[in-house]
């Protein structure tokens, strides 16, 4: 079966805890490995991009999102790619583009990390299956 | 190449599931998420074209007080859901 296995990328386009693209993504990408597939890339597009926020904070009663995609990372191995067009206008700066823009702190971090379309296309291409998880 | 389409938009807010009605071509699977469901319901079901396979996610008809049996369609799970997108060639999202 493993032999057999897809892998996949998954492209997010919705916010978290507005929208369901974030669950819904989640909850395919988490099975996967039951039928011998794996999530290889994951990439945050639109608003779709503040899954990085680093310093989310839910309510301990609510799904922690953030937590979610890390431990997503760790078990499948995956990328966690997001566009950076689309996160440094909402906020969403690395260490680099924290100092290039003189922020005093970083909003997002690894496993995170800030990426253009090309690597969307690349993903796309090397990928079995690009499936799109809208707004 | 057969093709799954994806759609999370209720049909009672906004037009793509006629666009999507228009554009699907025999062999193809759709399958209704998130507030797509909502075309379960109802006549909303008979407008498919033949040879066209339809289905709903159950989670998110049960999440929105859909009974599965209520529907007209198949619903399937989370794991048919990952199966759909592993037999077909493509996938493609309509919102």
């Amino acid at each position: 079966m493993a032999s057999q296995g897809l892998t996949y990328a998954l492209m997010v386009q919705g916010a978290p805890y507005s929208q369901q693209a974030s669950h819904s993504a989640l909850r395919f990408a988490e099975a996967l490995p039951a039928q011998g597939h794996r999530v290889a890339t994951v990439f945050f597009y639109h608003d779709g991009v503040y899954n990085a926020a680093s310093m989310m904070t839910p309510p301990t009663d609510e799904p922690h999102l953030l937590e979610r995609w890390r431990a997503l990372h760790q078990t499948q191995q995956c990328e966690l790619l997001v566009c950076v067009a689309s996160a440094v206008r909402r906020g969403l700066l690395d260490h680099g583009e924290t100092k290039r823009h003189g922020h005093p702190h970083p909003t997002l971090e690894a496993p995170f990390e800030l990426t253009g379309l090309g690597q969307l296309m690349q993903a796309a291409h090397h990928h079995d299956r690009l499936i799109t998880f809208a707004p | 190449m057969s093709t799954l389409h994806l759609i999370n938009r209720s049909p009672f807010a906004a037009s793509a599931l006629q666009e999507l009605v228009s554009a699907v071509s025999e062999g193809d699977h759709v399958l209704l998420i998130e507030d797509g469901v909502y075309a379960a319901l109802g006549t909303a079901a008979s407008k498919w074209p033949e040879g066209v396979e339809i289905r709903a996610l159950r989670e998110d008809c049960v999440s929105r007080g859909i009974a599965p049996a209520s529907t007209l369609l198949e619903t399937i799970d989370v794991a048919g859901f990952v199966a759909l997108t592993a037999s077909t060639d493509r996938t493609v999202s309509w919102f």
